[in-house]
């Protein structure tokens, strides 16, 4: 019984850390092509046409996995009047509402971003050089999904070990 | 049904939900009840990519995290000790500046309570000032240096109401001047009376000599920042690259207290900062472009003028609003949700949306520290161990300076318009 946590959570380590890397990744290569596209720009008189395409989704991908770490590391921007005010036990109860509306809100948002990129598979539209746009939308099921698993594993821990506060 | 939906989402709210959460299912459920495919929802979110001004959002916060990694805020202190020490209600101006030089680059995200009022409050206690002064004091700044450039705040402000960031930029300054003035004055008042103004230590030309060689770097910051944007070579985004990759040479390379494997963590958490801001910036794309698609704001634009004559008025009503906003929203989400509401009715009346920006800011800025949830409160109960209670009571009085300064601000609009020409 002990084995499925534990490899749950070694998976969440696991996500995480690919996670970490994309984003110190992602965000080195932004500081780096832009101050490449600004030399092009004012010492050479030229860029490259589709850098700013390519640096809008970099920013889109940056964002939707900080958004996921934010999930990871309750970063979250919330209003928390309730929780503030109400005894252990209640914010428990409490908390255990949010994170099952985020579970749902989440769930669906996955659902709309799968659609979404499917759609858009279909249509092969052209975002730079051959680059066709469906894999650079794919942040959003990816981010809204590794969300869901998340917040189905909060409302899980929750729910089955009320007692010991939430899993970290 | 509708109203059940509303009931519950605001239940949600309270209870903790994250607001993209709550933002985003409002979206969904409004679009489902109208019987649009919800991939609208995600459709609306992906405009996200289709706006440069998050590249600067990012690379500016990315900066932030890196100098407040760094021991930025300890030479800056120095620097201004050197200069201001020596003055009544010196070392408290000293807290003015730092604070508000340092909130401009990191944001209101707790970063300057943390970082220098571990420095600034017991230098302001061995100085004799009173504990509740020092208290309010440091609270109250945690969010001063909002309108300074180049405040995320500020460009959050731009990109939702579609005005220039840079007029922005110089709509903020005499505003943000005005209260780091008004602010100093209190100050100096109190230093006289709590006798902290006995010069504990002269005036040193040497000691300030050696504290601007060693702060040099930072002290040309602003000089980066706002160079290349009003010289008109950089785009902002551009100006946010440059400045991400200086403040990483002066730190990593010639001070060296930020090590290259340290970097990592703060990218991560520069981006997980961001993350959370832009994933509610996507959220209310979507839900926004169903107030539109409903004409909800043409509705309170009906409502409102046919009950409020004058811009006068509007202007009361406008900041009795946002102080209350402000009381139970952060800064982001309030900007985001409120802002596109605002803008059309603030624009019948003839408000200057640059100026409405500054009034909007400086409204969130004292809602930081206003009870029940204003978030300097809690960041600073927690950072200086005392009860949230005796914060309410010390930060009264800066409130009331900050309400006074929100009233010239809202009621003289040259002094956010007239840098601009």
């Amino acid at each position: 019984m002990d084995s499925i946590p534990a490899m749950i959570s070694r998976l969440g380590k696991i996500t995480g850390h690919v996670e970490k890397g994309l984003l110190v990744a992602l965000t080195g290569f932004l500081v780096g092509f832009a101050l490449l596209q600004i030399v092009l720009r004012n010492f050479f008189s030229t860029g490259l046409v589709w850098g700013d395409t390519l640096l809008r989704h970099v920013v889109l991908w940056i964002g939707l996995l900080g958004a996921s770490r934010a999930t990871a590391e309750n970063g979250h921007i919330r209003i928390d009047l309730l929780t503030r005010m109400l005894p252990e036990a209640g914010t428990r109860g409490v908390e255990l509402v949010g994170n099952t509306l985020s579970l749902a809100v989440c769930a669906a948002l996955f659902y709309a971003s799968w659609n979404f990129v499917l759609t858009e598979y279909e249509s092969r539209a052209v975002a730079f050089a051959s680059v066709p746009y469906w894999p650079l939308e794919t942040a959003f099921p990816l981010c809204f999904g590794l969300m869901t698993i998340r917040y189905a594993a909060l409302v899980a821990g929750g729910v089955y070990r009320p007692r010991r506060g939430g899993p970290s | 049904m509708k109203s059940l939906v509303v009931v519950f989402l605001s239940a949600a709210a309270l209870s903790g939900a994250p607001l993209f959460v709550v933002i985003s299912a409002a979206a969904l459920l409004s679009f489902h009840l109208l019987g649009i495919d919800l991939s609208v929802v995600v459709i609306e979110m992906y405009r996200l990519a289709a706006n440069p001004m998050l590249i600067a959002l990012l690379l500016f916060a990315f900066a932030g995290y890196v100098l407040a990694e760094s021991g930025a805020s300890r030479r800056l202190v120095r620097l201004s000790t050197a200069l201001m020490g020596q003055a009544p209600g010196g070392l408290a101006i000293v807290s003015i500046l730092t604070c508000a030089f340092f909130t401009a680059l990191t944001g209101a995200s707790g970063v300057t309570i943390v970082a220098l009022g571990g420095l600034l409050y017991p230098a302001l206690i061995t100085d004799r000032y009173g504990e509740k002064f020092s208290l309010g004091l440091l609270t109250t700044c945690g969010s001063l240096g909002l309108l300074f450039p180049p405040s995320l705040p500020l460009i959050i402000y731009g990109l939702v109401a579609d005005v220039n960031i840079s007029h922005l930029f110089l709509a903020g300054l005499l505003p943000g001047i005005l209260m780091v003035l008004l602010l100093s004055a209190y100050s100096v008042y109190e230093g006289v009376r709590s006798g902290s103004a006995v010069a504990h230590a002269r005036f040193n030309v040497r000691e300030l000599f050696a504290a601007v060689r060693e702060a040099f770097w930072e002290m040309l910051l602003p000089v980066v920042v706002l160079g290349g944007i009003f010289s008109g070579f950089l785009v902002l985004s551009e100006a946010a690259a440059i400045t991400a990759f200086y403040v990483l040479v002066v730190e990593v390379v010639i001070h060296r207290e930020v090590k290259i494997q340290d970097l990592p963590s703060v990218m991560v958490k520069a981006a997980t900062m961001v993350g959370a801001i832009i994933i509610i910036l996507g959220a209310s794309l979507a839900f926004n472009s169903f107030l539109i698609d409903q004409q909800v704001p043409n509705i309170i634009l009906d409502f409102m003028q046919n009950r409020v004559e004058s811009k006068f008025a509007f202007l009361i009503i406008l900041n009795l609003f946002l102080l209350a906003v402000g009381c139970v929203l952060d800064i982001y989400s309030a900007l985001v949700i409120v802002v596109p509401l605002i803008v059309p009715i603030a624009a019948s009346y003839d408000v200057n949306l640059l100026h409405l920006g500054i009034i909007f800011l400086t409204n969130l800025q004292i809602g930081y520290s206003t009870p029940p949830i204003g978030m300097n409160l809690f960041i600073a109960s927690l950072r200086f161990d005392k009860p949230i209670v005796r914060l309410y009571l010390s930060s009264i009085p800066f409130m009331v300076i900050l309400l006074a300064t929100l009233a010239l601000i809202t009621f003289v609009p040259l002094l956010s318009l007239i840098l601009i020409g």
